[in-house]
């Protein structure tokens, strides 16, 4: 009995440890661990959390999209010769963390970094055609492009969105274990300008930033902020559950099955924007059944057939019945490759027919299977939502008899067997529109390239032996993408651009599905905080005006 | 030693004989390997008649009336006013169809592959027993070593993680999706059989019934096949049952980690790892469904495997213990 | 006994050699690797050969293992490439290692103080109601999977009380003891059920063991009373199979911290293996099969060494 007591009495101990808070923390959860803190070499969400503030980006895209200065350190800039030169004035009496001045030079070292093959940058591509960097005076650098650079502005928000202090980046060695790929000295200890210096990294468990107090911007960071805790939560519903106990104050993602109770909850606020993932699925133009091989060119039936299966799965899939379903109706409605409501999304395709069962059944009739008995994989990301996506869809598609074999592999066997093999048929992934420019995805997403995951292309001498010419129209597609990059006058690239999206959406290279909505939710105690969202759902603390516990 | 060969043959027989009596007599005395055996039967009637007991077809996903939203809890119905009478999961699709296709699929699974690791483990175990202290025992043993110093969860992760997940093809044979996580579970055990194999025929070889075999003659090859492994089979199948609680609990790990089974096939783990998003929506028939009827299962083969084992093979028992 | 355990210690060495082979194949064997996560989404091929490259990954796999192996004899795990760029693989595990030791604890402390007592209990009631009852709980407590109980728990704290620590995390010991105690509570639970379960039913045979015994039964006839003789002789004598078996476990803690962990979302080595996995970090999985697999074969070696020295009866293919 004694020993009972005493036992409960320890429970109670604990848990009033457990529920003191620790004041001046904020604590915000995240879905996926980083892994590499350096700007120039990151490729993920969850380490772009941790950079957006222990950093300082050089532009920023604002909530609108549009490109801004707020809180960059470039105070304003000046395009010129036809957007082959840039002029970037800097922000001056701005510090690092190690308590360097930041000057011209830093920023002169970033993108030169970034720009050295040696480095294997992943983003170096966004930096554009630069011909030569120039220090003008300490706070002012320009740039020179070979050609005209018209997406400076939006490319570089995310190439350059943490400069990190000249020389930072330290030596790269091949000596460090048999990994040789140790990442740079910033991977594990980001210096930055921003408003929050780190601290330190638990693997699987938290990362901890504390505030900076030389920061540049006056009220930044927010009084009664002292350390910043990042807690890797993984999944939404706990981190749900924590936020409504208080013992988190931000997540970085909600369920969309949460949201609704989430924003009726006292003491959370909730924002529901339109992001910038694209949900989609991408057909292996290569082989059959949604393409053809290197032996079936020039055979108009086959030709024929694939098409109309293409056309069969733009019209069987019913986007209405996943948004509502998964997404709890947070979506929009994709009419063809871009932002359905952006102007340079094609008028012609704006509301035209998406899910139609008598055309679909129509054209599935056409390629030879009236009664079904059509059956083919399709790979998904091993992620729940992507499994879930073709779930719903796999069961679409046998009410016409079609029997659809889902296989959830993860990210690293799907991008592979995506980029290098013809062995699949169909697959379901998201893609993020990390910049605003149509242009540019049609070129990334479909041009003459060598990271084209639809498979159509065109044999030609700068790509891989094994690209051969697909679905007829690439080289029209092609061609049209050429003159629309040089053209100057905004109308014609615009009428261009949308001559493209129809092609695409006619020949059905690729099925996009929706754009999702990004939802977030924070403690009222954490005041501005919405102020800073916008559409690429970053965590950005610059904002936050006040926080109380 | 001096009973001639005919005398010792009807010995076998009537020692053979007498513990089939004897296995019945203890195995009905003892009430809950009966409860057990009950249990299994009425998992087997489950798994086998599917198709008759489930009230939909567990791949249908039905629509949410309007207003809610799918999970829907247990005794509520669909916009077309079908009755979900354990509730609907995420897409709409009655629980109670699920759970019992998933039994199926995770009976056949682990039926497989105790099948499969009994061939592999006892063909292993008996060559090695038999060939006790020569090299072809010591690589045998030796490779069981290697097979036992992994944990069981992390050699089939890493083996389900190199196979990939779908349609494998080896040469001419295409293996399914479900044969291969039959055959990753049962490499991942079938040493457990080769090590109690082996032990067994060791111990057989010792007795007289043996010796007076080789006195009599015998091939290597016939005693082995025609004494000592019909005098294993108790031990074996004991252990064969013991194993089945074993196996279900793997595979329904696997399908809970998201490695193995393919959608929309119905899966008791998947079913538990998809309920996981849902509980804070307080969606309890989700996950309490498919893990109710999981853990009796594993209950079922248990007191089963318990039973079987006191009362087969007393003398293992200790051996044989987990 | 001295000759045989140097048998044993030299016979690990290529057990461990084939094992650490066979993981190396099995994770090279899978689709995609490592560069293909560093990348992201933007996949361009030039980038994916260089840095196949630099990561040693275009050399033949055999090549590849050599390089490995030689600074795994050394010590040198190598460096974690995508899950924290840059850490030692050592260093990694070693802060996992942590957790994942410090739930087993706790969940062998859980499954103690529910075994012992119920497997005395049990034993020296044997076939009464008591019994009966005990092992039919005992029974329910293998059956039920991990993965089910930890659900079940977080539903029951996490959902339907409301309790912060109900619903999984981790707090580190060097933040809060408090914090991190009370979140371990759940995790230990499940995962010590089914071991207490196991572990009280070993206690029960070896207390009815020992009990049969003779100087047992002559001590009772002597008039000894029933208690004094469970607390000195039989309960200490029952413990001895007990204790040897539970060194057998630390596999079985292993594996089952792997569901514990996903369950709860504790940052321990299971988890560190699934994220290893789905992120192809290959030193990180290599390293830490590796580290497993050498506690198994430790413990294991030494629970042999116990059985030999305990049942004096079972003999080694005549090292003695």
């Amino acid at each position: 009995m004694k020993k009972g007591h005493w036992l409960v009495a320890l429970g109670m101990g604990i848990l009033l440890i457990s529920s003191l808070a620790f004041a001046g923390e904020l604590r915000i959860g995240i879905a996926t661990e980083p892994w590499d803190l350096d700007p120039a070499i990151r490729t993920d969400t969850g380490s772009g959390y941790i950079i957006k503030n222990v950093y300082d980006p050089l532009i920023a895209l604002g909530t609108d999209n549009e490109p801004t200065t707020e809180y960059t350190l470039c105070e304003s800039w000046e395009l010129k010769d036809n957007a082959q030169t840039i002029v970037l004035s800097l922000r001056e009496g701005v510090k690092f963390h190690d308590g360097t001045d930041f000057t011209a030079a830093d920023v002169k070292y970033n993108i030169d970094w970034q720009l050295d093959p040696d480095n294997l940058a992943p983003n170096k591509g966004l930096l554009g055609p630069i011909e030569s960097v120039n220090i003008i005076d300490d706070y002012t650098l320009e740039v020179n492009f070979s050609d005209p650079y018209t997406g400076v502005l939006q490319q570089w928000s995310r190439v350059l969105d943490g400069i990190v202090p000249q020389w930072a980046h330290g030596k790269r060695s091949e000596e460090k274990g048999v990994a040789g790929f140790a990442g740079t000295d910033l991977s594990r200890n980001p210096i930055g300008t921003g408003p929050f210096k780190f601290v330190d990294w638990v693997s699987g468990s938290h990362i901890t930033l504390e505030r900076f107090d030389d920061y540049w911007a006056a009220g930044v960071p927010a009084e009664g902020i002292d350390t910043v805790v990042f807690e890797i939560v993984g999944d939404p519903a706990a981190m749900q559950a924590a936020l409504i106990a208080g013992s988190l104050h931000i997540v970085d993602k909600v369920a969309f099955r949460d949201f609704e109770s989430l924003s009726r909850m006292p003491g959370i606020v909730t924002k529901r924007i339109p992001g910038i993932q694209t949900q989609y699925v991408t057909l292996n133009l290569g082989a059959p059944p949604f393409g053809i091989t290197a032996d079936q060119i020039g055979d108009e039936e086959a030709i024929e057939k694939a098409y109309n299966l293409r056309k069969f799965m733009f019209h069987a899939i019913d986007r209405d019945e996943i948004a509502e379903e998964l997404f709890y109706g947070m979506g929009t409605n994709q009419y063809g490759p871009w932002y359905p409501d952006s102007e340079w999304t094609s008028p012609n395709l704006k509301g035209i027919t998406l899910h139609d069962p008598e055309l679909a059944q129509e054209y599935l009739t056409k390629a030879g299977y009236p009664d079904g008995g059509l059956s083919f994989r399709m790979i998904a990301t091993n992620v729940q939502w992507f499994v879930d996506v073709s779930t719903v869809i796999q069961e679409q598609l046998r009410l016409y008899g079609v029997d659809v074999e889902v296989i959830p592999i993860d990210k690293s066997a799907f991008f592979d067997t995506l980029y290098e093999t013809f062995d699949w048929e169909s697959g379901m992934e998201d893609w993020g529109y990390s910049n605003f420019l149509a242009i540019s995805w049609l070129f990334s997403g479909y041009y003459r390239n060598n990271h084209n995951h639809t498979h159509w292309h065109h044999a030609a001498p700068d790509l891989p032996e094994h690209y051969h010419e697909t679905v007829p129209g690439h080289a029209e597609y092609c061609a049209l993408y050429d003159e629309a990059i040089v053209e100057p006058d905004e109308q014609k690239r615009k009428e261009l651009v949308w001559k493209m999206e129809e092609m695409l959406v006619e020949n059905v290279i690729r099925i996009d599905l929706m754009i999702l909505d990004n939802l977030h939710a924070w403690r009222d105690t954490v005041k501005g905080f919405g102020d800073g969202l916008n559409s690429q759902g970053d965590i950005n603390l610059k904002y936050v005006t006040e926080f109380s516990g | 030693m001096n009973k001639n060969p005919s005398e010792e043959a009807k010995l076998g027989i009537r020692a053979h004989r007498g513990l089939l009596e004897e296995f019945w007599h203890n195995f009905k005395k003892n009430k809950l390997s009966l409860v057990g055996g009950i249990i299994v039967l009425l998992y087997l009637i489950i798994a086998i008649f599917a198709p008759l007991l489930a009230p939909y077809n567990p791949v249908e996903q039905f629509n949410a009336p309007r207003g809610e939203h799918n999970p829907l809890p247990p005794l509520s119905r669909s916009a077309e006013g079908y009755l979900f009478l354990l509730g609907s999961d995420k897409f709409g699709r009655d629980i109670l169809s699920r759970a019992i296709y998933g039994t199926r699929t995770l009976l056949q699974v682990a039926v497989g592959s105790i099948a499969v690791a009994l061939v592999l483990g006892v063909w292993m175990g008996a060559v090695a027993g038999y060939k006790k202290g020569t090299w072809v025992d010591e690589l045998i043993m030796r490779a069981v070593d290697v097979m036992l110093s992994f944990p069981t969860l992390v050699l089939a992760i890493a083996l389900l993680g190199a196979f990939g997940i779908g349609k494998t093809r080896i040469g001419p044979f295409v293996l399914s999706n479900m044969v291969k996580i039959m055959v990753v579970i049962a490499i991942t055990y079938s040493p457990r059989f080769a090590r109690v194999m082996r032990g067994v025929v060791l111990q057989e070889m010792t007795e007289d019934y043996v010796d007076a075999a080789k006195v009599a003659g015998a091939s290597g090859g016939r005693i082995l096949t025609k004494e000592v492994l019909v005098n294993t089979i108790p031990p074996i199948i004991v252990q064969a049952s013991l194993m089945m609680a074993t196996t279900v609990l793997t595979s329904s790990s696997l399908s809970f980690l998201g490695m193995g089974l393919q959608p929309p096939r119905p899966s008791l783990g998947l079913m538990l790892n998809e309920a996981r998003d849902f509980l804070f929506l307080r969606a309890w028939w989700y996950a309490i469904v498919p893990g109710v009827f999981i853990s009796l299962v594993i209950l079922g083969f248990n007191l089963l495997g318990d039973g079987l084992r006191d009362s087969l093979d007393p003398r293992q028992a200790r051996r044989v213990q987990r | 006994m001295g000759v045989y355990i140097l048998k044993r210690l030299f016979l690990a060495v290529p057990t461990l050699f084939v094992a650490s082979i066979v993981i190396f194949m099995l994770i090279h064997l899978a689709p995609g690797g490592p560069v293909r996560v560093m990348l992201g989404p933007m996949q361009d091929p030039v980038l994916v050969k260089k840095l196949r490259h630099q990561l040693g990954l275009d050399l033949p796999v055999y090549q590849q293992y050599l390089r490995w192996a030689s600074k795994a004899l050394h010590g040198d795990f190598g460096i974690s490439v995508t899950i924290q760029r840059g850490s030692s693989v050592m260093d990694l595990i070693a802060q996992r290692l942590s957790v994942t030791l410090e739930v087993a604890f706790l969940a062998m402390v859980v499954a103690l103080l529910i075994a012992i007592p119920t497997g005395i209990l049990s034993a020296l009631r044997q076939n009464k109601i008591t019994d009966h009852i005990a092992r039919i709980i005992a029974l329910l407590g293998v059956s039920i999977p991990n993965f089910f109980l930890g659900i079940v728990l977080i539903l029951i704290f996490g959902v339907y009380l409301l309790q912060p620590w109900g619903a999984g995390g981790f707090v580190p010991l060097s933040k809060s003891i408090g914090g991190n105690l009370i979140r371990m509570l759940l995790p230990a639970i499940t995962l010590g059920t089914a071991y207490s379960a196991i572990v009280m039913r070993m206690m029960r045979s070896a207390m009815l063991d020992v009990m049969g015994q003779d100087y047992v039964r002559t001590a009772r006839a002597m008039g000894i009373g029933q208690q004094s003789i469970v607390r000195k002789d039989v309960v200490k004598n029952a413990l001895i199979p007990v204790v040897t078996v539970m060194g057998n476990s630390i596999g079985y803690l292993l594996g089952g911290s792997i569901v514990t962990e996903t369950v709860f979302r504790l940052p321990g080595v299971g988890n560190l293996i699934i994220t290893g996995v789905f992120r192809r970090d290959y030193p990180v999985i290599q390293g830490i099969v590796l580290t497993i697999v050498v506690v198994r074969i430790l413990t294991n070696l030494i629970v042999d060494l116990l059985y030999s020295y305990l049942d004096p009866r079972i003999r080694y293919g005549g090292a003695e």
